[in-house]
């Protein structure tokens, strides 16, 4: 098997998975075999990743220059992936007999972009990457449901992905024009070279670190990646579309609208930041994600607070929550003690993102759960407080799941949300010890965080308060499916789990944290061997390396 | 000492009754008998947990803590800093009396709803029994993440206790209970990680680690790891959470109503236990962590737990609602505990431990008299009911008992706490038996016109329930839920025990405060190790003795506005250490100073 093969071998699993998957939509019976086989390739994958990452045993893997894996790239297929089954699983009811494969084919390549944003070591794979993700979840909100409504998401969602996509490329153009090279990090086999850089890492490491940091064409090409990327993350100033397209899709499409963007956003803003060694601390990047890490948060609960209807307030509290990932980013991995994810924001915002991934889709799903009668014959999925109304007397584990996700989201003990939010909050705080400029703005955006917390819980209580409070109203029944039964217990069990239990989960995330540190560290090794101006630090890095 | 982890247990058991209740779909009252059960076994834990300690309670002595158990929860390695985040629980003589009272009053509230509540069963018993184990969790825990998950917990359970059961605006108070107090304790959260982050900078058995163990983090402070502003914010942080739960004037906003509105039970372990859940967080964290402010910030504490010791009256005095005339007192009650806390003497800190186990029980008692005639009545208003000494005498004997109580009489509970907490109040200022505290007679004047405001309003709602014309609204007593026009046998059985640990504790507090001592003693050592350390930061960096006493000399001569006799005094007064060092200061130095 050739080396780029073996390496994305889980990637092309998928992609032969959804070809398949499309095939099987061509059968005229009506059966569960799509959702069956993309399970099956998705485990597969996951499988597949598994033998990968003990083969490689914790090593980075350069196959050509544009493809690149390691332990961050394990974990965020790993997570992706499983969420992607419990996606599935919860889809299974979603789509019309007729589009079956289409849409089981449109999730798995959704989430081979997800991966691929990891992989990518090339600012045009990253690009294409991340349209891989966005792409197939245009059509996916259009294929969920026959209401105008989702018809109304889908356009709105087309239009202004594609705006903020441009934007992207636009900021990369930038970069590209700054470094003169696409590739984002190069394995330092090939001797360097006097100007002619293999990789923007090694140009960013080739000179002075302020004077890099106040390049303009860097400047100017950050900001406005940075600004595309808030689409896909849903923040500032890019969440207008939020609510209208969370509530427009169906449910189960909606919560995974939540997590894979988001996760391909943060994954590219943390490619972003480590080609200039997360030495943000004086250039106008850090007041940049500051403002927008501090402006989401706010927005988004704000907005939220507002709402009523419930998929629209889960819409804001998402564009909230990527306030909070933001944050524990802006930390950064922290110099003393990356170790933890107390004081290791990237550490901090994978492991928070897995747990969202699960809390927010299960949040959903109960949605998703407890039917209404829709506009035409067919019924949908809850989604005003007064459906919710009285549920908990007639399906009292249903509302305890709903129950476990949104005190999860809020942040409360007892489930993974609360150790995510411990772990961001807390690395923000570690990290005024590395920027010592920026200490009170520190501890000012965790203050500001906390506050927001805060509100947070007051609109998430409306939900709870309704699911248990109210008297019962007749109309909403519960639906059969059980695959999103499973999906749905699966999601309150972790949500749960991500607190008893967290260990693995923090030592993989600490694991896929470094690489995103450390491989800055290679490059400044190969460059300054050829320069040969810092000898011994060059040697010190070498040897903590291997 | 016991290998069983007793402590473990006490936690598992009434969770695993919760879990128990809400899995099964039993009839009505099979869950009561369950749940009460449950929180019998509980108890019959603690009382084998309480036998260990009552053996080993030598150990208590310079802030150990018995029935310790440690284990790891989150831990990573592999890195400069590792990760160590515990379950380590254990007891010590301020969580002793806290528990035992939690733990005799849950029960007995489980009991008081067998017929208060109507509706929803299973979710309502299950609620109570994980609030329960939540509150025995404050009380054991160790590491201050556990404390903090706790505390948060107990929001929960109470949440739904009110907004499900409480009376008609209870999803207003529900809703106002809830986000008030989570407002507050979610600056405390922040405060928590900074603290869990300096402490990753404490070298314990020679290594660091990021860590919320109490024990190391009690050590930041003779570490010098916080620094004076640090520990100001730090200590507003947490004010934020505790301040909020006590409730402390002006935060007790929330109180009345969440009292009101709850059902009898959950107002009993509001009042009894969560409020206390504060006060205890505040000597638990607050004052031996951030010693320097506790003391800087000691008279603005002070300030404030005495407006609400006299506003709380006379709230209380104009209330026609027997429920809400309670509630404030407890505003007031709560008070006097900051009063105590904050006067930094032994006798004002074993008061205030004290005053905390003696509210719960006459308050706790209170509302559940409250909540029996409620029950009979369906009103609390004083104009709709009088006169029922006549028509229920056994109710009028306990309510005039808890009211006594409450008060103050001598020879029941609450007059030992209260005298405790005055004299510290009173003697605060002076520094005859080591340092001096932040408070004084300024202070003890007015808190004491409290205690006289308490008899005033207490007295006048017995004089308005009690005595006087017969009077009852229309449709006279409710007998549906199998109740008799005077307190029923099990309503008795419910009340008698907390009168006898009421009489106890008045006559015979002496072995309780025999626990506290050893624990408190530390906390206080702390607070004076400050004054000390205004002395050693003079002499900082100076090697021998003549060097530190021109240094002290250097000192002492800068402020030469001062007369230097006076500044010698208040040195040798501050820091027993410092005195002999001005006795023995020899001739030529004495010189310089002049």
């Amino acid at each position: 098997m050739s080396a780029i093969v073996e390496l994305l071998l889980p990637e092309i699993l998928l992609c032969v998975g959804a070809i398949g998957v499309l095939f099987l939509g061509l059968s005229k019976e009506f059966s569960s075999r799509a959702v069956v086989w993309s399970v099956l390739f998705l485990a597969g994958a996951m499988f597949a990743t598994y033998k990968l990452a003990i083969a490689a045993n914790g090593d980075e893997v350069f196959a050509v220059a544009s493809l690149h894996t390691g332990p961050l790239t394990h974990y965020v297929r790993m997570i992706a992936f499983a969420i992607g089954i419990l996606v599935v699983l919860a889809c299974k009811h979603v789509p019309e007999a007729e589009e079956r494969g289409e849409f089981f084919s449109l999730i798995l390549f959704s989430f081979v972009g997800l991966s691929l944003t990891a992989i990518a070591n090339d600012l045009v794979l990253l690009f294409l990457a991340l349209e891989l993700v966005s792409v197939p979840t245009y059509i996916l909100i259009g294929l969920s449901r026959r209401d105008i409504r989702a018809q109304e998401a889908a356009g709105k969602y087309f239009f202004l992905g594609a705006f903020a996509a441009a934007l992207t490329l636009y900021g990369f153009s930038f970069i590209y024009g700054a470094a003169g090279t696409m590739t984002i990090f190069s394995a330092g086999t090939v001797p360097f070279q006097q100007g002619a850089y293999h990789s923007i890492a090694e140009w960013f490491a080739a000179g002075n670190v302020y004077d890099r940091m106040h390049d303009p064409l860097l400047i100017v090409g950050f900001m406005l990646s940075l600004g595309g990327l808030a689409f896909k993350l849903a923040a500032v100033p890019l969440h207008y579309y939020v609510a209208d397209v969370y509530q427009g899709a169906a449910s189960p499409i909606t919560g995974m609208l939540g997590f894979v963007p988001k996760f391909a956003g943060l994954i590219a803003i943390m490619h972003l930041l480590s080609i200039v060694q997360w030495q943000i601390a004086d250039s106008s990047v850090y007041w940049g994600i500051w403002i927008i890490a501090a402006a989401t948060m706010t927005i988004g609960n704000s907005l939220a607070f507002m709402q009523y209807n419930v998929k629209r307030m889960l819409a804001y509290s998402s564009v909230a929550h990527s306030g909070y990932l933001l944050m524990a980013l802006l930390a950064g991995p922290g110099a003393s003690g990356a170790g933890s994810p107390l004081r290791n924001g990237v550490a901090a915002m994978l492991f928070y993102i897995a747990i969202y991934g699960a809390m927010n889709l299960g949040a959903f799903l109960v949605l998703s759960w407890f039917r209404k009668p829709g506009t035409d014959d067919s019924d949908e999925s809850a989604e005003m407080l007064e459906d919710l109304a009285g549920a908990a007397r007639r399906h009292p584990w249903a509302s305890l799941a709903l129950a476990v996700c949104i005190l999860g989201l809020m942040g409360f003990p007892l489930t993974g949300g609360f150790l995510g939010k411990l772990y961001i909050f807390s690395s923000v705080l570690s990290a005024t010890a590395d920027m010592q400029a920026h200490q009170t703005s520190l501890i000012v955006l965790v203050v500001i965080g906390a506050i927001n917390a805060a509100v947070g819980a007051a609109y998430y209580l409306r939900i709870i308060a309704s699911c248990y409070w109210r008297e019962p109203s007749g109309k909403v029944t519960t639906s059969t499916c059980m695959g999103l039964r499973v999906a749905l217990a699966v999601c309150a069990i972790v949500v749960v789990l991500g607190f008893a239990w967290p260990g693995q989960l923090i030592r993989h995330s600490v694991t896929a944290a470094k690489e995103g540190i450390d491989y800055p560290r290679v490059m400044r090794f190969h460059t300054a061997d050829s320069h040969s101006s810092h000898p011994a630090e060059s040697v010190d890095l070498a040897r903590g390396r291997r | 000492m016991s290998s069983m982890p007793l402590l473990s247990i006490l936690l598992a058991t009434p969770v695993f009754g919760a879990i128990v209740i809400f899995a099964t779909n039993w009839d009505p009252a099979t869950i009561r008998r369950f749940a009460l059960g449950m929180s019998v076994v509980t108890l019959a834990v603690a009382v084998c947990a309480l036998a260990v300690f009552m053996q080993h309670t030598g150990d208590l002595s310079s802030g150990g803590q018995l029935l310790t158990e440690s284990h790891s929860w989150v831990s990573s390695d592999g890195a400069a800093i590792p990760l160590r985040l515990g379950y380590k629980l254990g007891l010590d003589g301020i969580s002793m009396p806290l528990m035992l009272m939690t733990l005799l009053l849950t029960p007995l509230a489980i009991w008081a709803s067998f017929t208060s509540i109507q509706s929803r069963h299973r979710e309502y018993y299950a609620l109570m029994l994980l609030l329960f184990g939540a509150m025995l969790g404050v009380f054991c825990a160790r590491d201050l993440l556990l404390f903090y998950v706790c505390f948060e917990f107990t929001l929960i359970p109470l949440y739904f206790l009110i907004g499900i059961w409480g009376g008609s605006e209870r999803q207003k108070a529900a809703n106002m209970f809830f986000l008030y107090t989570l407002a507050g304790s979610m600056l405390t959260f922040a405060g928590v990680l900074y603290l869990g982050w300096k402490a990753s900078s404490v070298v314990h058995d020679g290594a660091r680690a990021f860590t919320f163990d109490f024990d190391i983090i009690y050590m930041l402070h003779a570490q010098g790891g916080l620094s004076a502003t640090e520990q100001w914010w730090l200590f507003v942080a947490f004010f934020a959470g505790f301040a909020i739960k006590v409730p402390l004037f002006p935060f007790h906003t929330w109180l009345p109503l969440a009292h009101v509105e709850a059902p009898t039970a959950g107002s009993v372990i509001l009042a009894a236990v969560l409020l206390k859940l504060g006060t205890y967080g505040f000597l638990r964290v607050s004052m031996p962590v951030f010693p320097n402010a506790a003391i800087e910030l000691g008279p603005v504490m002070g300030v404030l737990a005495v407006v609400g010791v006299v506003y709380g009256a006379l709230a209380a005095w104009v209330q026609t609602d027997v429920k809400r005339l309670v509630a404030y007192s407890s505003v007031s009650h709560l008070g006097f505990c900051l009063l105590g806390m904050f006067c930094m003497k032994m006798a004002g800190l074993t008061g205030s431990v004290l005053y905390m186990v003696n509210h719960g029980l006459s308050t706790g008692a209170l509302f559940l008299i409250v909540g029996m005639i409620y029950e009979r009545y369906h009103t609390r208003e004083m104009d709709q009911i009088g006169g029922l000494a006549r028509k229920m005498p056994i109710m009028a004997f306990f309510l005039v008992f808890f009211t006594m109580s409450s008060i103050g009489l001598p020879g029941l509970n609450g007059f030992v706490s209260e005298f405790l907490v005055l004299i510290g109040t009173f003697i605060s200022g002076r520094t005859d038996s080591g340092m001096a505290g932040p408070l004084g007679v300024g202070y003890a004047i007015p808190a004491a016109t409290g205690i006289l405001l308490g008899a005033i309003y207490m007295l006048y709602m017995v004089r308005r329930v009690l005595f006087g014309p017969v009077k009852e609204p229309g449709h006279g007593y409710d007998s549906s839920g199998g109740l008799t026009q005077d307190l029923t046998r099990r309503e008795v059985s419910i009340l008698a025990p907390i009168a006898l640990a009421c009489i106890f504790l008045g006559v015979y507090p002496k072995p309780v405060i025999d626990w506290m001592e050893p624990s408190l003693s530390p906390v206080l050592e702390r607070v004076a190790n400050v004054h000390m350390e205004d002395w050693h930061r003079a002499t900082a960096g100076v090697e021998s003795d003549d060097a530190a006493y021109s240094a002290l000399a250097v000192t002492l001569a800068d402020s030469a506005d001062r007369s230097t006799l006076d500044i010698v005094r208040r040195d040798g007064e501050a820091a027993p250490l410092a005195a002999p060092i001005a006795i023995h200061m020899k001739p030529d130095d004495s010189e310089a100073l002049r």
